[in-house]
């Protein structure tokens, strides 16, 4: 009966199935869809306009239960910030990771599928890129086009392109020389048609896993870029924004710098399991 | 083998620490550079004041002039001839002796825009002293070597108080022979700077430190370190943080809001000093609709002043309403504050042509100074005041030295700035902020209301009697209320801290004029 049932199912059901026995992969969909779900009712449940948030009797107050993660240096409530610090942090995200998955597979495509001169020199933008540091070349993309929660997101995807080519090409390679690629091209499909009809999307798992394990670091790099004072700039409820700024009084008020820190760990840490089980899901050769 | 090594290394140790005292400084950030006349900061100025000398220095932890590379001066019965005689028998850290060729070359180097050895230097803060460069409104006209140790400088006109003005900590005199040697690179990392004063450049670690060497030929009373080390540490909290871990000696400038964290800790000795600073924010009236009036003071009615200032200054500080400070004479006395009066902010901006207001900048420094403790938090507050009568104020900042040199440029809407006074006189406050040049470039004002301004404080500066000059300067900053030409914040009591058994520190009224030679740790 089991192999009629495995037979039975289609892959993404197959794939689901795996999912469900990931259980790292249920704690990152648990909480990914915990921050997805804070983000979205966000602005209905508790609306906040940060540009005119100021209650200067009330400034560093600790944790209370008004004031569930205490209260910062002009008197806001850190829990109403950090809360909607995740809709910048989550839109930044998945913005950069889409910039990134979007160029970086489109030069990916051209290098393996096309070779020779082509790969030579993508291949050859692509290691001087991957020879910088992540956030340094962040900061030097930031640093050109000024600070600014667009420019941030723009310079971490850009810093992230190079991921998504070498992993795209490496797979187009593979894949071109299997029968069905072959078939199709003496057919006489179009490379366009090849390309995005038959090598696309049968490597397109490792790079959804990849994609969302990229979430984590594009999130960390953002609010890293917020915390040097080049990503977000005030008085955006940012995390890691929140946390430079809490610097100043760290002695005296700890939990300005905390709970964005928190928050930040728990979501990088979301993306990161769930980035796993999608691993386990859908890419079965890995060894765990 | 190992008792042996222990031996020693016990040995070093206690000599090391018996000969080799270091002291070291943590301000907010490392010298822009070490040409004290071309710097604009406390910071570069703190640093240089060590190293170069001016003729007159000021008692420590006072605004009282005293003899420094000048043992004495006198005015002629105009005050526009001034004879200073000069100390005799100091030499430049170089060997080459200081005397009045010395001087005649470091006053021309900065008055006279054709000379050769000015190197890149731009001198901004001869200007705000001295008005100008030669021909160009400075009041000195020359400076005559009468003998090796006499110099007379003839002014175009008379002013009481030049020894004080000479007395700026900008105006260090430097070695000729160094100038002359690299006048474009005299002062940056590379090649430091050389004077007379109790420390000797040492070495200047890019993004690092900066260290100094005692002079053992010192003529005055030298120093009682060996060395001493300049830090910059952006952070309050991290320069008390690296207080707390022993790794400095000074933190200077701190969250005036740690001052129960400095109190409560056995090793720290918490330093407040009777500040003369003041902080203000800034219009620049290039950027429209700034230049209206009625903008303005909308903006000076839309913020409450005071709770920002009961909120960040920790009861260290004081409301301004005026911008020279209490302590010091010139004030009016009766220019009223700006009341926090949103209702009256929105009317006035509608009447104007705003009701829905507009869109501007406030940019803050990214340092915390003396008069703005915390910049940013304050720039914040400001922006939501403003937010609250519909003006949406996007808040920037960029790196200190490049915020220096582009606050006169009309690149900043409105900006927050302050001032420590490098000589103790109102003229220092006044005619910085609104003297002929800086209203036009500083302020973006060139109404025949602000040349009033200027030409007021270009005849304050001559006037021949206190008591008229003390009218002027009243009159000046009742003038300035009336525009609302900048809003003068706070004047603040600076917070320091000092480890346990460094003693002799005297933090300067004057901002950065610290006689570290007198420290002991």
């Amino acid at each position: 009966m089991a192999t009629s049932d495995a037979y039975m199912r289609t892959p993404t059901q197959q794939a689901w199935r795996r999912f469900k026995r990931s259980s790292s992969g249920k704690a990152g969909l648990l909480i990914v869809g915990f921050f997805i779900l804070l983000a979205m009712l966000a602005p209905l449940l508790m609306p906040y306009d940060a540009t005119k948030d100021r209650h200067l009797r009330l400034r560093l107050k600790p944790p209370s239960i008004e004031h569930l993660m205490g209260t910062d240096e002009l008197g806001r409530d850190i829990f109403r910030r950090v809360v909607h610090g995740s809709r910048i942090s989550l839109r930044v995200g998945v913005f950069a990771v889409g910039i990134a998955l979007v160029l970086g597979t489109v030069l990916g495509l051209l290098a393996g599928f096309y070779g020779g001169k082509t790969d030579m020199f993508i291949s050859w933008l692509i290691d001087i890129m991957l020879s910088f540091p992540s956030i340094l070349l962040a900061i030097a993309i930031v640093a050109v086009i000024g600070p600014g929660i667009s420019n941030a997101m723009i310079a971490v995807g850009i810093v992230q392109i190079p991921v998504y080519a070498r992993l795209t090409r490496s797979m187009v390679i593979s894949i071109k020389e299997q029968d069905y690629v072959s078939a199709a091209m003496g057919l006489g499909a179009g490379h366009a048609r090849v390309i995005f009809k038959h090598i696309l999307p049968n490597g397109l798992s490792p790079l959804i896993v990849q994609g969302t394990l990229s979430i984590a670091t594009a999130i960390l790099d953002a609010a890293g870029l917020g915390f040097l004072g080049l990503g977000a700039q005030p008085p955006q409820p940012e995390w890691g924004l929140m946390i430079s700024k809490g610097f100043l009084y760290f002695t005296r008020a700890p939990w300005i710098s905390l709970f964005p820190g928190v928050a930040i760990m728990i979501a990088v840490l979301g993306f990161n399991l769930l980035g796993d089980g999608m691993r386990d899901a859908l890419d079965p050769r890995t060894v765990r | 083998m190992k008792k042996l090594i222990i031996g020693l290394l016990a040995l070093s140790l206690a000599f090391g620490v018996a000969s080799a005292q270091t002291l070291v400084y943590g301000q907010s950030k490392l010298p822009v550079t070490l040409d004290s006349s071309d710097a604009q900061d406390g910071n570069s100025l703190r640093v240089s004041y060590q190293i170069t000398e001016s003729l007159v220095a000021f008692k420590p932890g006072t605004v009282d002039p005293k003899p420094g590379l000048a043992v004495s001066w006198k005015a002629s019965d105009s005050a526009k001839v001034w004879t200073f005689k000069l100390r005799q028998g100091v030499k430049f850290h170089d060997g080459t002796p200081f005397n009045a060729a010395a001087v005649k070359f470091n006053i021309d180097r900065w008055n006279d825009k054709s000379n050769k050895y000015r190197g890149n230097k731009q001198f901004v803060p001869f200007t705000w002293v001295f008005g100008g460069f030669k021909g160009e409104g400075s009041i000195i006209d020359h400076v005559e070597v009468v003998d090796d140790y006499t110099v007379k400088f003839y002014l175009t006109d008379s002013v009481g108080f030049f020894p004080n003005m000479l007395g700026a900590s900008y105006f260090g005199i430097d070695s000729p022979k160094a100038v002359m040697a690299n006048p474009d690179k005299y002062g940056t990392p590379e090649v430091g700077s050389v004077g007379t004063g109790p420390f000797v450049f040492s070495k200047w670690i890019i993004g690092d430190k900066v260290i100094l060497k005692r002079n053992d030929n010192y003529w005055g009373p030298k120093a009682k370190v060996d060395t001493l080390v300049f830090r910059g540490i952006p952070e309050p909290a991290s320069r008390l943080a690296e207080l707390k871990a022993g790794a400095i000696d000074i933190a200077n400038n701190l969250s005036p809001e740690d001052k129960v964290t400095i109190d409560s800790d056995p090793n720290l000795e918490a330093v407040v000093q009777k500040g003369l600073n003041i902080g203000y924010l800034a219009f620049h009236q290039k950027n429209k609709p700034l230049d209206d009036i009625r903008v303005r003071k909308a903006i000076a009615a839309a913020v409450d002043w005071d709770a920002i200032v009961d909120a960040f200054y920790a009861g260290l500080g004081e409301r301004a309403t005026e911008f020279v400070p209490p302590a010091m004479w010139g004030r009016d006395g009766h220019v009223p504050a700006y009341t926090y009066n949103p209702e009256l902010a929105k009317k006035l901006l509608a009447e104007a042509g705003y009701p829905n207001g507009f869109k501007t900048e406030i940019w803050y420094m990214p340092v915390s100074r003396p008069y703005f403790p915390a910049p940013q938090p304050i720039a914040e507050t400001i922006a939501t005041y403003l937010a609250d009568v519909g003006i949406k104020a996007t808040l920037k900042t960029e790196d200190w030295g490049t915020y220096l040199s582009d606050y006169d440029q009309g690149k900043f809407p409105m900006y927050m700035l302050g001032w420590s006074p490098d000589y103790p006189d109102p003229d220092n406050y006044l005619y910085t902020f609104f003297g002929p040049t800086p209203i036009k470039t500083n302020l973006g004002c060139e109404s025949e209301a602000c040349q009033q301004i200027g030409q007021l404080l270009v005849d304050a500066r001559t006037a021949p009697d206190m008591a008229t000059r003390k009218e002027l300067y009243a009159k000046v900053q009742r003038k300035v209320h009336e525009l609302t030409l900048s809003i003068p914040v706070a004047h603040n009591n600076p917070l320091h801290a000092i480890r346990k058994g460094v003693k002799g520190w005297i933090p300067s009224p004057l901002g950065s004029s610290e006689n570290l030679n007198l420290v002991t740790k």
